[in-house]
């Protein structure tokens, strides 16, 4: 070919991804006419130019990144999507151990989200010990619902799950008429106590609410802490956990932390 | 900052670690670097719809996270990747929501968004190459001709600003443009993607 084809074919290159002025952008149409050697290539080369915008400008342009954040819970959601068990303790039972502690009911929030109305951080669980390990299928249930997690900005790792925690589930629900809230709670025993998880209707939106386990002793203790979805129509699954037998839980209850008892349930 | 994302590059010490916890530390990795970013683009978009931009997201970062060795971090193209999986997603929620009845009341929960994404059929290449591919073949680009390319197509930059930009003269910025789209079709050529 000769230099100036060879000049008017690199010319093609910023054409076809409109990097000429206008000027030289109108050159190029007059040669392309008149030049059927250009016009093959430009025909070779034109849908490669146009391929180019199935990658997004945005990729390539980190200043167009706005503002635009996505919700904090979503990491949550996006662990549970993966099947990875959710946000839970490492170390020794006596690491997650969640002391029912009477003299302060209502302070003890085992499994929820820290508020800025804690009363005090001493007698506010630690992260580390405050979450109990889920199993993926249940964590895969969690959806909008604020987890201790999420507040707490905690995804220590996790006690590898086994067989043994998917054994021995109980599953108990109850309506209430009145409120139209309705719940299922499912629990099981563990080394440290009993796991606690219910999914629950109803409620209205943006109620803190408090799950409590009470025993044939009369000890009543926290087992989670949440915020009411924003939809009333939305299930909400929440874990927690107790430091009780079991076998000799009662009943579980829901409350707000106003007080109002929403719904309970019998323990089987 | 240098992060990790693939299994290879881990680093010695995260042997130790269970299986689980180093794969829950790669999504951590992609999520902490990457959610933000595409939930931007996703959420333009999808004219502001959250819940559909998160889907998307959650699922880009899924399927980055699922094929790390599609994810070459020294090699600059995690991020193209990761948005043309959204892009890809993007469309395959327009065409789910075209092909669905209208719902009552549709439009005024603003939904309508899927009818102003560009119809891919518009594309005017075999629908068989697809943005990973594309993607794949901007990495495989010298990091020069890649340069050009993001400036002048882009960045949308005329060539003298993208000869500003990269520091080279006019000429060398057209030249460099002929032969990155003629490297890309060799690219192409190799995968069987061009008659």
């Amino acid at each position: 070919m000769s230099e100036e084809t060879h000049l008017w074919r690199e010319e093609l290159g910023a054409y076809l991804v409109g990097a000429l002025d206008a000027e030289e952008a109108e050159r190029m149409r007059v040669h392309l006419e008149g030049c059927p050697a250009c016009r093959a290539e430009y025909a070779e080369l034109a849908p490669v130019a146009g391929l180019l915008a199935k990658v997004p400008a945005e990729a390539f342009f980190t200043a167009a990144d706005s503002g635009a954040a996505p919700d904090p819970a979503m990491w949550d959601r996006l662990r549970a999507r993966a099947g990875l068990p959710a946000p839970g303790v490492a170390g020794s039972p006596s690491d997650v151990r969640l002391r029912a502690n009477p003299t302060l009911p209502g302070g003890q929030r085992p499994g929820g989200p820290v508020r800025p109305q804690q009363p005090s951080p001493s007698t506010r669980p630690s992260p580390r010990r405050a979450r109990r390990s889920m199993h993926p299928s249940t964590a895969a249930l969690i959806s909008g619902v604020l987890v201790a997690a999420a507040a707490f900005g905690l995804y220590a790792g996790t006690r590898p799950s086994t067989k043994a925690d998917t054994a021995g589930i109980e599953t108990v629900s109850a309506v209430n008429a009145a409120d139209g809230v309705s719940g299922t709670v499912q629990y099981r025993p563990t080394d440290w106590g009993s796991w606690v998880q219910i999914t629950l209707k109803g409620v209205k939106p943006g109620d803190d609410c408090v799950l409590y386990a009470t025993d044939g002793h009369g000890n009543k203790a926290v087992a989670s802490t949440w915020w009411a979805p924003s939809l009333t129509s939305e299930a909400a699954t929440i874990p927690g956990g107790v430091a009780m037998d079991a076998a000799d839980i009662k009943n579980f209850q829901v409350t707000t932390t106003a007080g109002e008892v929403l719904l309970t349930v019998p323990a089987s | 900052m240098k992060r990790s994302f693939s299994r290879a590059a881990r680093p010695a010490g995260a042997a130790a670690e269970s299986p689980a916890r180093a794969d829950e530390e790669r999504l951590r990795a992609l999520y902490e670097q990457y959610s933000g970013p595409l939930f931007g683009y996703v959420l333009r978009q999808t004219h502001g719809d959250r819940q559909a931009a998160e889907d998307i997201v959650q699922e880009t970062l899924l399927r980055a996270w699922t094929h790390p060795d599609a994810l070459d971090p020294d090699r600059g193209s995690v991020r193209a990747w990761l948005f043309a999986v959204a892009r890809n997603l993007i469309i395959d929620a327009v065409r789910a929501r075209q092909a669905r009845p209208r719902e009552v009341g549709e439009d005024r929960l603003g939904e309508d968004w899927a009818g102003s994404v560009p119809d891919p059929a518009d594309d005017a290449f075999d629908q068989t190459l697809d943005a990973l591919q594309m993607a794949e073949a901007l990495d495989a680009l010298s990091d020069e001709h890649r340069a050009v390319i993001v400036e002048t197509y882009y960045r949308g930059a005329s060539v003298a600003e993208a000869a500003k930009a990269l520091g080279v003269p006019p000429g060398t910025v057209k030249s460099r443009t002929y032969y990155a789209l003629r490297a890309l079709r060799s690219a192409f050529a190799e995968r069987g993607l061009t008659r």
